[in-house]
């Protein structure tokens, strides 16, 4: 049986109370476009996970990406629909250790495809009234576009408090009506 | 398909057996990237966390310690991914993104307290950086040691960066079996 370390306590989880309050700017890191990057991970039919660099728009706690049937990650989430977010913010900071580190936030949550196209126009509306940008496809018929909308169950983030301390939210924390900027 | 669609398709392979030593160096200077790795748990559902990394050829190096959940994670499942993204580096395509590589691998925890001194040499005779934390006698050092099994890289196919670099073959390791 492993002592509890020094090692191992700074890098315990905050308290509930103390990530509550730390929420707000959690999802205004994951919803600046401008201040992170995005990955998504998904599931090959056997198991096996990939991670490819996405466009990500974040509206509340629901993340969204546009695809097409084509894609890899469209078949990947139809036949299994848990994925993760991966946010890494683009100015890196020092703590103890002598590695650069990058704010993160983990987000794991349920996928599901939408493909109605009034769906698709709602929220290329949605996106464009809040970040400016619309459908940049509009008219390309080649363009067969679907949305992966996400669900977050569980979030898991660093550098958002002192030192090497990871926030967590869960399920009820990341609903809709959860308190957020 | 279109246009968005050809610029992400991945590279040809002898391409990306072209720019494999480039990724390896790059996931391999820990002081220019930030590593991240993937687990699982119990019920299937991932989770990934900042980690250090020490590259070792193609096979990835961790250290934990037995009360960790990413330890638990690993001894029930091996699956494993680490993502390294670039820090400081240039940007690359329409998304803006520093450079980055994915790998999914297969972890063991090596447990034996030599073979993980052993590591900590190597790594201080590569690095400078040998055991962290040498004072710390409370915790049991766990070496997560991952042998890739797909590689997959954006930023660095010259004059289209989109595009993924995928690398399969890991000559060194097929040697070592």
């Amino acid at each position: 049986m492993a002592n509890v370390t020094e090692l191992y306590e700074r890098e315990r989880e905050v308290s509930a109370e103390a990530g509550a309050e730390h929420a707000a700017a959690i999802q205004r890191f994951i919803a600046d476009a401008s201040a992170r990057c995005a990955y998504l991970v998904t599931s090959r039919r056997d198991g096996r996970p990939v991670s490819r660099p996405v466009a990500a728009f974040v509206d509340g706690w629901r993340i969204h990406t546009v695809t097409q049937a084509v894609h890899v990650k469209t078949q990947h989430v139809r036949h299994h629909p848990t994925v993760g977010y991966l946010f890494v913010g683009l100015e890196p900071y020092t703590t103890i250790s002598p590695a650069p580190h990058l704010q993160n936030v983990w987000v794991e949550g349920h996928a599901e495809l939408v493909e109605e196209r009034g769906e698709l126009d709602a929220f290329y509306a949605r996106r464009e009234q809040v970040s400016g940008r619309g459908d940049p496809h509009a008219g390309d018929e080649a363009w067969q576009p679907l949305l992966i909308r996400v669900t977050p169950r569980y979030l898991r983030a660093e550098g958002f408090v002192e030192g090497l301390h990871p926030v967590v939210l869960r399920d009820g924390e990341l609903s809709e009506d959860a308190p957020r900027s | 398909m279109g246009e968005t669609y050809e610029s992400e398709r991945e590279v040809p392979g002898a391409d990306a057996a072209a720019l494999s030593e480039q990724i390896r160096e790059f996931i391999a200077d820990w002081s220019g990237n930030r590593a991240f790795l993937m687990t699982r748990r119990r019920d299937g559902r991932e989770i990934m966390r900042p980690v250090g990394s020490f590259l070792e050829g193609w096979t990835a190096n961790t250290i934990t310690q037995d009360l960790h959940l990413k330890t638990g994670h690993v001894r029930r499942d091996p699956i494993v991914g680490y993502l390294w993204v670039e820090v400081d580096g240039e940007r690359y395509g329409r998304l803006d993104f520093p450079r980055n590589v994915w790998m999914q691998g297969v972890a063991e925890l090596v447990e034996d307290p030599t073979e993980v001194a052993a590591f900590f040499e190597r790594r201080a005779s590569a690095t400078g950086r040998g055991d962290a934390h040498p004072q710390d006698e409370g915790y049991r050092r766990i070496l997560i040691r991952t042998r890739p099994q797909y590689v997959r890289a954006e930023g660095f196919y010259p004059g289209e960066p989109m595009r993924a670099v995928i690398l399969r073959e890991f000559p060194e390791l097929a040697a070592a079996r």
